[in-house]
């Protein structure tokens, strides 16, 4: 007995010995005595407490985003860059993030994850360990972490981020799940009522099949639905169709009054490429016209076309002021012209139509069912109501599930990652489980994996509030009241143009602050008859057909409202023509003839110049001279970095260019 | 005894096959994707590329080969940048003074612009990796 309690003592004592040489050997001593040999055994001795000019272990300590981070035991040169040569540990942080994110403020852990009390490269999370959920983030998808605290959809310093959630909301994620609620929650297709009246069965069928065929860049995903499902919806859809009495209806059989030859003149007239592409050219806006004639029907197409606005109470599409002759003439050309051969539906299926009425019930029924299911009210809302609350998971943490509660299926030969995991399910959404109900996004490689990036960012962490970035910019746009704001909506100018950096982006002059740029004549003249200032474009303002009355009054507002007061309304400089003359020798050195149309001669870059004199106020010539950028960050006009003087003398150059001469 | 002594191999192959990790090499599907894009994710020439097709494609053409749509507008005619001879006799200083103080601070042509006070420094710098790497894939 004695014997034993002395051996397994001298064995507990040897093995304490083994724990002190172990301890003694711990591999981040070694790596700063490395360090020593690089730079004369002087350590790190940046201000601050997290360094000191002596060896041991350092630590910074974040409380307002729970961190204790003490990668900077090993990683000693990050914030001096004289280290930018050095080797791997030691080597200068990359870039300037650290002058923006000073590492005394936010640690290391927060952007980069891993294991921040840990003082060796394994038990840091370099790579996979075991049991830790937060490895670090490979430098690919380093901007992930961006986006648990930057939590405004644009990112400008993480441009995959940015692109990411601005993928998320183009592909309508947040219809079926609760993403941030800075994820507009806006419905992504049309409302459903009245598509019994718009369309065919046969169309419907093809569209629920595969909305491809119809459309190649349908913004519709494709659901694996089996024919009895779609016909189940179909028949659903068809019975939607209480719209039809519209307040202007027309009567009249359209094929039988419908003239294609005005109605062509009419659609050239009225620029719908702007917003629908025909033929591969054309805006995005809106869905191509491509084969519209073998989906709508014609007598809903005029009818659409004399009330825009109350088929659509979204009013994304503008009230044209056609006639009834105009709508007639114009769904003829359109059935006429934008058709191929008419959609049938195959033996198979119709064989599966109900026969009676009451199997016809049945099929409404389950097409409700089928609705509710698969969540087709995440972006098609029915008289303006949703049937069902959102289908899928909640993704608001998803960044922070467990790896271990991940199912890969049968796909067993992956590294079993949150990353990999989100970037094949996002690819291919029945990969895992070939029930699932969510549908293919067709989404090239780039898109998932940026789409995986910024769903990576989303995790609830208790970060204190200091931490987090909310708004970049809260847009000041307010929908504009009175008679101009009827007008306004009639004309669904924001679809469109921007204002303070809200609506659309299909017309290249933001609306903000038009009434500083453009003379009121002008702009009068161009709203009755708008012509094309940059004639390469396919995206033109259509003509509204509005009358005089209407156009003074909106040039009226618009000259009084949407201005800057960092323009010059009244240019007080003298524009002499000696000033001119010199304008005109800059404007001519300076090669803008490369971009700009003068004198008959000119590139088509920028928009013509020879009657600008006409259109343009000299307060906004000079300020946009002075700097393009402060008026529109997204032009490719360059600054030149001119002076007050030759700013001023090309703009009065350019006052002088004018229409009449 | 054989059955004891079986019972003991049972646990050691049992033991071993614990202990060995299979030895299928698995896919790290997203950092092939990356890799197999390469240039395309957010380096310095993907970052020049972006630029390069926004400002200066519309004169030197999407491929640098001067083929812009605007070219046929401009005398000289721009630059080949597909043209590796001509590229690799370049200064990089060269290219970098062209882009950033316009071609006349060169003595080039003054039909290119200066684009010191529209891009950054940085923005340069990618874009003179970007029309250098224009010639090589050529």
């Amino acid at each position: 007995m004695k014997t034993a309690i002395c051996i397994s003592g001298v064995l507990l004592f040897i093995s304490f010995l083994l724990i002190l040489q172990d301890d003694f050997n711990q591999q981040w001593k070694q790596v700063q005595q490395r360090f020593a040999t690089i730079d004369e055994n002087r350590f790190y001795s940046a201000d601050g407490d997290a360094y000191a000019a002596e060896p041991g272990v350092k630590q910074i300590v974040v409380s307002g985003l729970d961190r204790v981070d003490r990668c900077t035991t090993c990683h000693l040169g990050v914030q001096e860059s004289k280290y930018a040569h050095a080797v791997a540990p030691f080597t200068t942080h990359p870039g300037d993030m650290l002058r923006i994110h000073d590492p005394k403020e936010f640690g290391c852990t927060a952007c980069h994850l891993g294991q921040g009390y840990a003082v060796s490269f394994e038990t840091a999370a370099h790579e996979k360990l075991e049991f830790w959920n937060e490895t670090m983030l490979p430098r690919e998808l380093l901007q992930a972490t961006c986006g648990t605290c930057h939590l405004s959809e644009e990112v400008p310093a993480a441009p995959q981020l940015t692109r990411g959630r601005l993928l998320i909301r183009d592909k309508g994620c947040s219809g079926c799940h609760d993403l941030n609620n800075f994820f507009e929650d806006t419905p992504r297709g049309p409302d459903l009522e009245g598509i019994g009246n718009k369309t065919t069965p046969a169309w419907l069928y093809q569209w629920l099949k595969n909305p491809r065929a119809y459309l190649k860049d349908s913004r519709m995903p494709a659901f694996r639905l089996s024919d009895h499902e779609i016909v189940s919806l179909m028949e659903f859809l068809m019975s939607l169709n209480t719209k039809d009495s519209p307040p202007r209806l027309i009567k009249e059989q359209p094929s039988e009054e419908g003239n294609e030859d005005d109605g062509g003149t009419l659609v050239s007239e009225s620029r719908c490429i702007s917003c629908h592409a025909i033929h591969g050219r054309g805006g995005k806006l809106a869905p191509e016209l491509e084969r519209v004639g073998d989906k709508v029907r014609e007598e809903w197409l005029a009818n659409f076309l004399r009330n825009v606005h109350y088929y659509q109470p979204e009013k994304v599409m503008l009230e044209y002021n056609f006639t009834d002759r105009n709508a007639l003439d114009i769904a003829a050309y359109v059935l006429g012209e934008f058709s191929e051969e008419a959609y049938e539906l195959p033996d198979s299926v119709e064989a599966l139509l109900p026969r009676s009425e009451s199997q016809r019930k049945d099929r409404i029924e389950q097409g409700r069912k089928l609705m509710a299911k698969y969540g087709c009210d995440g972006c098609h809302t029915i008289s303006g109501k949703r049937l069902s609350p959102r289908v899928g998971p909640k993704l608001t943490n998803i960044g922070s599930r467990l790896e271990s509660t991940l199912d890969f299926g049968k796909m067993t030969d992956v590294v079993p990652t949150l990353y990999n995991w989100m970037y094949m399910k996002v690819k291919q959404p029945a990969v895992f489980d070939s029930t699932s109900i969510m549908p293919d996004f067709h989404l090239t490689d780039r898109e998932a994996l940026e789409i995986t990036l910024a769903l990576l960012g989303n995790r609830e962490l208790e970060y204190s509030e200091e931490y987090l970035v909310r708004e970049s910019e809260r847009s000041l746009y307010r929908k504009p009241a009175g008679a101009f704001g009827e007008l306004f909506e009639r004309y669904s100018c924001i679809s469109c143009h921007s204002i303070d950096k809200y609506g659309g982006d299909i017309s290249t002059a933001p609306l903000t602050i038009e009434g500083s740029k453009v003379q009121y004549e002008w702009l009068k003249d161009y709203l009755l008859n708008p012509s094309a200032i940059r004639p390469l474009l396919a995206e033109r303002m259509p003509r509204f057909r509005m009358t005089e009355r209407e156009a003074a009054l909106m040039a009226d507002y618009i000259k009084k409202v949407y201005v800057s007061d960092d323009i010059p309304g009244f240019f007080e400089y003298e524009l002499t023509s000696q000033s001119a003359d010199a304008g005109r020798r800059l404007f001519m050195e300076l090669g803008c003839r490369s971009c700009h149309i003068v004198e008959k001669t000119g590139g088509y870059v920028g928009p013509q110049l020879d009657d600008v004199g006409d259109r343009l106020e000299a307060g906004w010539l000079f300020s946009w001279l002075r700097s393009p950028l402060t008026y529109n960050a997204e032009t490719i006009h360059p600054d030149y970095g001119f002076s007050e003087e030759q700013a001023k003398q090309l703009t009065a150059y350019l006052m002088t260019k004018r229409g009449a001469q | 005894m054989t059955r004891r002594a079986a019972g003991v191999v049972v646990l050691a192959w049992a033991f071993l096959a614990g202990c060995t990790e299979d030895s299928q090499p698995k896919r790290d599907i997203v950092m092939d994707v990356a890799a197999a894009m390469g240039e395309g994710f957010d380096t310095p020439a993907s970052r020049g590329g972006e630029l390069y097709s926004r400002y200066c494609s519309v004169c030197h053409g999407a491929t640098g080969k001067g083929d812009g749509f605007n070219a046929f507008n401009l005398n000289p005619k721009p630059r080949n940048f597909s043209d590796t001879a001509f590229v690799r006799q370049l200064d990089t200083t060269l290219i970098r003074e062209a882009i950033s103080r316009g071609g006349r601070a060169v003595g080039l042509s003054g039909l290119m612009p200066p684009w010191r006070y529209t891009l950054t420094k940085r923005d340069i710098d990618d874009l003179v990796i970007y029309v250098a790497k224009l010639s090589a894939t050529e």
